[in-house]
């Protein structure tokens, strides 16, 4: 619909000033890059967020007894859910419901030679466990736990270093059970992983649910029961339907809570936010150096222009060519720019972006926050980004485009050639 | 070159709406900059003052060996004659007030749960204090000298299921080598809401009197905290006290809030390589603003220049004219931003503005890493102010400097040829 | 002349019971008591009780001590516990952990904590027969009856700062010597612990307190029931029985079981 000689002609008038246009594709291409990338990175951060807390602490609904949650900070041993297997049995089939697993946690201190550290230890159904914090994936030495029957210990690679333990070491896990009776257990450091997460690498330590029964005295008990649905966001429904099955069983003061009630999820509204603060500050910048560019270049031409005019080009005409030329400065630049966004974010993806020198210095293990981010690269974030390129660059174009079309033919053709 | 500044001065209000776009663009696009930079760093300086009112004033004095063991609470390691010490303090110059502490380690006794936590001995006499407990805490609420009664942290509270008014027994440990300690009925008198979380989570506060009477301490203390008129003296002081209390044998050991503080500085000074970028980019967006401003006045005005260049004024005139004409705007915008952001810089300082404007439950997960609760003060400093209206105004005059050249390069002819 | 010779000898030979006892001094008292509580060796079986709310829970265990000092203690029953065994020598307390097979070293805040879960620290149990008049100075305040017993109430106070137990109040049995209630109390006056005697028995030609009670006062309703089954003084106790060796051993050595 454009006519060809005007894309030709916008086309090579670009080109003849080669510096201007490469600084300003330039300043479009960083624009662009950045927004690829930055929305990349604030996804994968605060999806880092959301799946580890989901997975390693609330599930998308966390059933446990009302005084277990109410003092959660100090891990009440005896709020136990007992006959756990009977309840798990009835809510399976609750609509929504997808995987569940069950949890015992309790603190004491580790210890080995001489060095102690104080921790949680959380007993965990293998297999199960694998549909939510999937330790197998985060081993970065020795194996998973298998079977229940020699009792294995999964430990974070910060805790190992603490506590100067490796594969196969043996530690000694005493505790006072529920009925303060001392037991304990030796277990063996079966893998070492690392997930990035502060509060679990350094915080606590894994073994099987069975061996965590025994040494709390608590055969069919568990603290914690997790569940995953199939629709995250139908969490309060489905726990409030999970609580009325619950009571019809009869099994009172056990809460079902769900996931959104954590503020943690409130805080990723300041994502949101973020991203938005983000995409105005890049507005802002691209399109201030555009209309920059663009106001000069008018000013420059001003003598072209008004020999364009004196050949019958319309105002309309030079408008239009004017932000021909912008367009395809806009397109040049966003393209650019959203490639190297993109195969930024793809390669860090992979790689991820290790904060852990400068976290490595602090002493408490800061709550699901990660030393190494891996930004989440979709299509969506590099079509946006590059759309939003060039429609900034047409915009700002405008101004400079309407006030260059507005010139005299006649006079400037007077003046004659330059 | 007085009559330039006169025709100069004129044209800007001849023109009148188009000065006032640009003005008011560098006014509000500076002055945004201004709050901008003041809550920038008021988080920092927010979460550092935050710990020197209530953790660590700006000096505190222990007896020699008592740091290195801080960890352990010993209660061995004493000032036994605090009043020694008060007397230098007392006489020495730059210190505004101190007060003496013991801090121990104790645990809450509940139902069958002992929850530990720090314990901290506070002077109730002591006025102002080197600490601002009293401004977290209404009147009423506060322990009077000798009352068996504790102030504790709110967190630490929600955490336990208590509240004001619960008598609660507290075990006092009075020393961790032999674990001997005593217990006490203490009435919550208070809750502490702090904006320190290190202090809302884990510490309560009883009086100094009740402190020493259960821990078999007499008079002792472990520490005096001292705070000084200016938080920048504190290296200078502590060298000087050093000095002057260690004259004969090195009995005790002074601390400045850099050594008491040290991780948390630690933390800020990592933030601090990424600390810049916010500002830069608001000074890059600035930068861009007022160059765009000051083109785009100069593009409106082609025709006007090229009347001017007509009626003989040459290239050099023409271009100081456009020159300045920008760095008035420049100034004046910069003036009035240091005031719009001035004023909303001090009400920022004053009333704070609420993080959970950014998000809910923002503040409870700024806590758990920064000493920072829900309320972010604003910290301007008059330096700012000065640095904006400078380089306001400097910018303004070499964003014009291009387009005048540029403007001024016209032919004549071409000039008026523009509409 | 006869008559008043008769009468002299006979007030001077009479028991010395009432006026003897008025010049009994506190410290007298409480070295009596030791004399009862003391022994070379100690062999003891003993049920404990421990009450929680509605919980009740028994554990069964037997004991060789030589003096406060050295201590060991093996756990017979409920199947939970047995074979746990603990060695305390001076302040460094030692157990073995049976399902572990290993034996875990304790510093000594741990003999201040509850043993086993019970209202008796592990000090508690294993320094009963500590001498007391070492440790505080002792006030001689009334004379009372408890539960129908004619007692010297004794004021004890710690000579040492440090000492937990800062002060006691103890119902000495006027008659046997045996304090039949100790109320321990912490420095602040808060009372910590108190314990009572159910029942006094004569063993090997001495009263000792066979059933007694004690109640932590800082935890809300319980109580442990301490029942001797056995006692034995000054028997000869076997020579590696203080020994990590000991602690490790199978099978418990007992002098005869349990009924």
């Amino acid at each position: 619909m454009i006519r060809g000689r005007f894309r030709h002609l916008a086309w090579r008038n670009i080109w003849r000033n080669k510096r201007r246009t490469l600084l300003t594709s330039l300043a479009i291409a960083f624009g662009v890059m950045f927004l690829v990338f930055i929305q990349s990175y604030i996804k994968g951060v605060s999806e880092s967020f959301l799946e580890n807390m989901v997975r390693s602490e609330t599930g998308h609904i966390r059933i446990a007894k009302e005084d277990y949650l109410r003092l959660e900070k100090i891990l009440p041993k005896e709020q136990l859910i007992y006959d756990f297997t009977k309840i798990e049995d009835s809510i399976r089939d609750v609509p929504g419901v997808d995987t569940l697993t069950e949890r015992i946690k309790f603190l004491l201190v580790l210890s080995r030679e001489e060095k102690s550290q104080a921790c949680v230890a959380v007993g965990i159904n293998p297999e199960k466990e694998k549909n939510f914090l999937d330790l197998e994936k985060y081993l970065v030495e020795g194996q998973y736990l298998d079977s229940p029957s020699s009792p294995g210990m999964l430990i974070g690679r910060k805790l190992a270093d603490e506590l100067g333990v490796s594969i196969g070491s043996e530690l000694f896990v005493a505790t006072t059970d529920i009925n303060y009776s001392l037991y304990a257990l030796t277990f063996k450091v079966k893998g070492i992983f690392q997930t990035g997460f502060d509060k679990i690498d350094k915080g606590l330590f894994y073994i099987p649910l069975e061996s965590a029964q025994t040494l709390l005295d608590c055969p069919d008990a568990v603290h914690e029961i997790l569940l995953l649905l199939k629709d995250p966001d139908a969490a309060i429904k489905t726990a409030r339907d999970i609580e009325k099955r619950l009571d019809e069983e009869g099994h009172p003061g056990i809460t079902a809570a769900p996931w959104k009630t954590h503020y943690f999820v409130k805080f990723l509204s300041f994502a949101k936010s973020i991203r938005i603060l983000l995409l105005v500050i890049v507005f802002l910048i691209v399109a201030l150096v555009i209309l920059n560019t663009m106001i000069m270049s008018v000013m420059e031409r001003i003598h072209e222009i008004g020999i364009m005019k004196s050949f019958g080009m319309k105002k309309k005409e030079i408008r239009l060519l004017f932000l021909l030329e912008s367009f395809y400065i806009g397109i040049i630049g966003s393209l650019a720019g959203g490639g190297i966004g993109a195969a930024v974010s793809v390669i860090t993806q992979n790689t991820g972006l290790d904060f852990s020198a400068a976290f490595d210095r602090i002493k408490v293990p800061l709550p699901f926050v990660s030393s190494v981010y891996f930004p989440d690269f979709t299509l969506y974030f590099l079509i946006n980004s590059i759309l939003f390129g060039v429609v900034i660059t047409l915009i700002a174009a405008l101004y400079p485009a309407v006030k260059g079309s507005k010139m005299s033919p006649v006079q400037a053709l007077r003046s004659g050639l330059k | 070159m007085k009559m330039y500044f006169r025709i100069a001065f004129r044209n800007i209000f001849r023109q009148r709406k188009r000065t006032l776009i640009t003005f008011l663009s560098i006014a509000v696009g500076l002055g945004l900059m201004i709050v901008g930079f003041s809550l920038y760093n008021g988080i920092d300086s927010q979460a550092l003052n935050t710990i020197i009112d209530t953790q660590t004033a700006h000096l505190k004095i222990f007896a020699q060996g008592y740091e290195q063991k801080r960890d352990e609470f010993p209660l061995d390691i004493t000032i036994s004659e605090p009043q020694k010490i008060e007397k230098v303090l007392n006489r020495t110059k730059n210190i505004v007030s101190f007060e003496r502490r013991i801090v121990f380690l104790a645990t809450l006794i509940k139902g069958t749960n002992e929850i530990p936590c720090t314990g901290i001995g506070i002077d109730i006499e002591a006025a102002p204090g080197a600490f601002n407990l009293r401004s977290c805490i209404p009147k009423e609420d506060f322990p009077k000298t000798e009352e068996q009664a504790m102030l504790i942290g709110s967190d630490l509270a929600a955490d336990i299921g208590l509240k004001k008014g619960d008598v609660l027994s507290v075990r006092m440990i009075s020393s961790t080598e032999d674990f001997s300690w005593n217990v006490l009925d203490l009435e919550i008198k208070g809750l502490l809401r702090t904006r320190n979380p290190q202090i809302d989570r884990t510490t309560l506060y009883v009086p100094l009197s009740v402190a020493q009477e259960s821990l078999g301490l007499g008079e002792a203390v472990t520490e005096i905290a001292v705070r000084l008129k200016n938080r920048r003296q504190a290296l200078k002081v502590k060298e000087s006290l050093m000095k002057e209390l260690n004259d004969r044998d090195p009995i005790y050991e002074v601390q400045s809030y850099q050594d008491l503080a040290s991780d948390f500085l630690k933390f800020r000074k990592m933030r601090s390589r990424y600390r810049s970028v916010v500002p830069i980019i608001m000074l890059i967006i600035a930068t861009l603003g007022i160059t765009n401003t000051m083109l785009m006045a100069v593009f409106e005005r082609t025709r006007e220049i090229g009347i001017l260049a007509a009626m003989g004024m040459r290239k050099k005139e023409l271009m100081s004219l456009f020159i300045l004409e920008g760095t008035f705007i420049g100034f004046f915008g910069s003036a009035a931003a240091c005031i719009l952001g001035g004023l909303s810089g001090l009400y920022l300082e004053v009333k704070g503005v609420n993080i959970s404007i950014i998000g809910e439950g923002m503040s409870e997960f700024a806590s758990s890493i920064y000493p920072i609760k829900d309320i972010f003060y604003g910290d301007l400093t008059l330096s700012s102010l000065i640095f904006v209206l400078i380089f306001g105004t400097v910018i303004a005059a070499m964003a014009s400097v291009y387009p005048a050249y540029r403007a001024a390069r016209l032919q004549p002819t071409e000039a008026l040829r523009y509409v | 002349m006869k008559n008043i010779v008769l009468i002299m000898v006979f007030v001077l030979s009479a028991p010395l019971s009432g006026q003897d006892q008025a010049a009994l001094t506190p410290e007298d008292i409480l070295s009596n008591v030791h004399q009862n509580l003391s022994s070379s060796t100690l062999y003891t079986e003993t049920e404990m009780r421990i009450t929680m709310g509605h919980k009740t829970l028994t554990k069964t265990f037997i004991s060789f001590s030589e003096g406060p000092e050295k201590s060991f203690i093996e756990f017979l029953g409920p199947q939970r516990d047995r074979g746990t065994k603990i060695l305390k020598i001076g302040k460094v307390l030692k157990i073995y952990f049976p399902s572990a097979g290993r034996i875990q070293r304790y510093s000594h805040h741990m003999l201040k904590q509850r043993l086993m879960g019970s209202d008796f620290s592990y000090e508690d149990i294993t320094e009963q027969s500590k001498e007391l008049n070492k440790d505080y100075t002792a006030t001689l305040l009334d004379e009372e009856e408890f539960q129908g017993v004619p007692c010297f109430v004794v004021h004890l106070e710690s000579k040492d700062l440090k000492s937990n137990y800062y002060t006691q109040k103890i119902w000495v049995d006027k008659e046997k010597f045996i304090g039949r209630k100790v109320e321990f109390y912490a420095r602040s006056g808060k009372l910590l612990k108190v314990l009572t005697v159910d029942e006094v028995r004569v063993i090997q030609g001495r009263f000792y307190p066979v059933k007694f009670t004690m109640q932590d006062k800082l935890r809300t309703n319980t109580k442990t029931e301490i029942i001797l089954k056995e006692i034995r003084f000054d028997a000869p106790i076997p020579e590696d029985t203080f020994t990590e060796r000991n602690l490790m051993r199978g099978h418990p050595i007992r002098y005869h079981p349990i009924t």
